[in-house]
């Protein structure tokens, strides 16, 4: 059962077993998992339910149903990072790019020691991994869905002499109409929207939809629920109060929202690392125009990804999106913006990711906003600047007349030797122009209260019976496109919790 | 799920048949803007007659002029997405756009370059005074002008009318390829035709 907004009383109160906070990547498995074990889980969920038969190509209006506050969310620092994410039932599975890639087994080996727990290694996760990659149909795409952006990059890779990967995605049948981030409209895309959260609620488990949570209820060192207000979907204001009442509290926001709404109960405080180590693999996007046409719209969303310099801990990728986003990213107005979107059929948006060095943090600022705070550090500017190169490069190579780049003093070159400029202009960080979708650890997984937030079953160190199951997790960045990392740790935390829940008795 | 306790009318529950199955299509579905799924859509951000102004002005001075597609209505229509969108908005970042609208309309002002505000200027001169503040050696205002610039520009380029002068046609291809997609799961396999790329190889190496 699902209920929205217009189903709410003044204060609706609900007990379960078990609730779970969020339906992404770290919600819907944990929550299926356990309803499917017959315990009585309600997801909270702050945005709505979508369908897929409601997905549409307008991004004005899929970016206010399906983005938290309609995209417009950034990350302070130097340089900024305008960042998004999921707000609707199945979180940012929803808007991601389907990329299926487990956790690097060195990430891993690094997870096991700082947490020191063996259930962490590559060879304890692995069923994990290929539970997860069953469930959301992790594999290789349908010769149907490739498109001509991802055969340029393909080849381009190629004949660079580069090394470049075919990417498993979670997709059934994908016919590659490259909407995967406004929502998948062919239902291909294995989101947890179509793949853990039918199973969930086959189980019986329910859902509360445009519910925003505001606290964590506590009795004697335990969670005992949450408590939050029911948004109006017409006038975006807190309405009616929710109330959940539940044995166990699954907080899986994401890891942004999940330390905000921590902070609030000033947990964490032994190891003050609640919403410090925050990563968040910054990526810079290049634009290329090519004589003849493209289409990037018809097409997957990245079909391979240039692993070459996966030791330096750059990832170069295609990310074509409609004309209304790809606008917004481009540094003109008026008629030089015209020049180049009446090219948008001829057109390839590509992207440099770069492995974190440094991490940032979460606080709580006033007004109720989360403020996210994350600075690049001089390594990272370095291998932007190559990576951006390298793509620049890459596109000349394979015949594009034009690349539009992401500095706000250098917007664009049309030649090979052009890319000289960047040595000469780019001397700091501030004039890169940063994106971001992957958001990790900011309530980071360890052996001891005193280093971090949780334990290696989830549970907060400072709060019994409360369990995160998120990216926040994380201890370090995962290297790679984080969602079957998330499930499979969310799925890992699930079977710990039941092992435990067993042994409390159930609501009647 | 169990209700303890609820105070005022009791709730509606949606049937069991809302809940979406997997890998679910209607290979009759439009793929056209406000979908019969019971999702309201948030009413415009509360803007004052003088805001609108301002905003009008942005949106003339920032979308691109013909040979760029015009039509009748095109500033409200616009007007519309950009104040739908920032109802979704954090309030404080909702605010600081609204301000952000007000201070640019004051540019040329502050810029010395006019003593009249954009949404009274021409509109080749309006756009000119936005370009100084988007080539500004002040990083920050760059910035600040970008999220205008973006949330204008995100909504110009996503009008029907944008799509067809650009050639993008996604709803004829989604329903083409939701087709091929029932034709795929029912077992039939794809013709050459159906390839976006005919005769394009992968190295084996290459797949995971």
């Amino acid at each position: 059962m699902i209920e929205s907004h217009a189903n709410y009383p003044q204060h609706a109160v609900y007990d379960a077993d078990v609730v779970v906070v969020g339906t992404g990547a770290g919600g819907a498995p944990v929550g299926a998992q356990l309803a499917q074990a017959g315990f009585n889980v309600l997801f909270v969920e702050e945005g709505g339910y979508h369908p897929t038969s409601s997905f549409n190509p307008y991004v004005s209006e899929s970016i206010p149903r399906l983005f938290r506050d309609g995209g417009a969310t950034v990350i302070f620092g130097n340089p900024p990072i305008p960042f998004v994410e999921g707000r609707c039932v199945g979180g940012s599975t929803v808007i991601n790019g389907g990329m299926t890639w487990r956790t690097p087994e060195p990430v891993l080996a690094e997870w096991e020691d700082s947490v020191r727990d063996s259930s962490l290694s590559a060879q304890a996760m692995a069923p994990y991994f290929e539970r997860v990659e069953g469930r959301i149909s992790a594999k290789g795409q349908h010769p149907v869905s490739v498109g001509h952006e991802n055969a340029i990059m393909y080849q381009g890779a190629k004949k660079m002499g580069w090394d470049v990967e075919v990417n498993h995605r979670n997709q059934e049948l994908c016919v590659g109409t490259n909407n995967c981030i406004f929502g998948c409209p062919t239902g291909a895309k294995q989101s947890t929207l179509v793949s853990y959260m039918p199973k969930a609620l086959a189980a019986g488990a329910g859902c509360l939809t445009e519910v925003r949570i505001e606290e964590v209820l506590q009795q004697g060192g335990h969670a005992v629920g949450v408590q939050g207000r029911a948004i109006n979907p017409r006038t975006r204001k807190l309405e009616q109060k929710v109330t959940v009442r539940a044995k166990i509290v699954i907080i899986a926001c994401g890891a942004i929202q999940t330390p905000y709404l921590l902070l609030k109960h000033k947990l964490g405080r032994q190891s003050k690392q609640l919403g410090r180590n925050f990563f968040c693999h910054p990526n810079a996007k290049v634009l290329a125009l090519y004589p003849n046409e493209v289409k990037g719209w018809q097409g997957v969303s990245q079909f391979s990804q240039i692993r070459q310099f996966r030791d330096e801990g750059i990832i170069l990728a295609d990310n074509m999106i409609g004309p209304g986003p790809m606008a917004s990213n481009i540094p003109f107005h008026g008629a030089k913006a015209w020049e180049i979107m009446q090219r948008y059929n001829h057109s390839i948006q590509s992207g440099v990711l770069v492995e974190d060095s440094k991490s940032g943090r979460i606080t709580r600022g006033p007004f109720g906003t989360a403020i996210a705070r994350y600075d690049i550090s001089s390594y990272d500017h370095t291998r932007f600047l190559k990576g951006i190169r390298l793509l620049a490069q890459m596109h000349f190579e394979m015949g594009a007349d034009r690349v539009i780049l992401p500095f706000t003093n250098l917007h664009e070159v049309k030649s090979v030797d052009e890319l000289e400029r960047i040595d000469v202009t780019q001397r700091k960080p501030k004039t890169l122009e940063l994106f971001t979708v992957h958001l990790m650890g900011t309530a980071r997984m360890g052996d001891r209260p005193e280093t971090s937030v949780i334990n290696s079953s989830g549970e907060m160190w400072d709060l019994k019976d409360c369990y995160v199951t998120d990216a926040s997790t994380f201890p370090t960045p995962v290297g790679v496109n984080p969602q079957v990392s998330i499930i499979a740790m969310s799925l890992r935390i699930a079977d710990r919790i039941a092992e435990r829940a067993l042994k409390l008795p159930k609501v009647a | 799920m169990t209700q303890a306790s609820i105070a005022g009318n009791s709730p509606t529950f949606l049937p069991s048949s809302s809940i979406e199955p997997s890998q679910n299509q209607s290979a009759e579905q439009t793929f056209e803007r406000h979908p019969k799924d019971s999702w309201t859509l948030a009413e415009p951000y509360p803007m004052s007659r003088g805001c609108v102004e301002s905003l009008h002005g942005l949106i003339r001075a920032i979308i691109p002029t013909s040979p760029a597609p015009q039509w009748k209505g095109m500033l409200e229509d616009i007007e519309l997405q950009v104040r739908t969108v920032l109802n979704y908005m954090h309030p404080m970042t909702a605010r600081g756009l609204v301000l952000l609208i007000r201070l640019f309309d004051w540019a040329p002002l502050w810029r010395f370059r006019s003593i009249r505000r954009v949404r009274s200027l021409a509109t080749d001169q309006a756009s000119t005074i936005l370009e100084g503040i988007a080539s500004s050696r002040f990083t920050s205002l760059q910035l600040l002008f970008s999220g205008v610039r973006a949330v204008v520009l995100s909504s110009y380029f996503d009008m029907k009318p944008v799509h067809d002068a650009i050639g993008y046609t996604p709803k004829a291809f989604f329903a083409e390829r939701v087709q091929l997609r029932e034709r795929l799961k029912a077992g039939k396999s794809a013709n050459p035709s159906d390839l976006l790329v005919p005769n394009f190889q992968i190295s084996r190496e290459d797949e995971r």
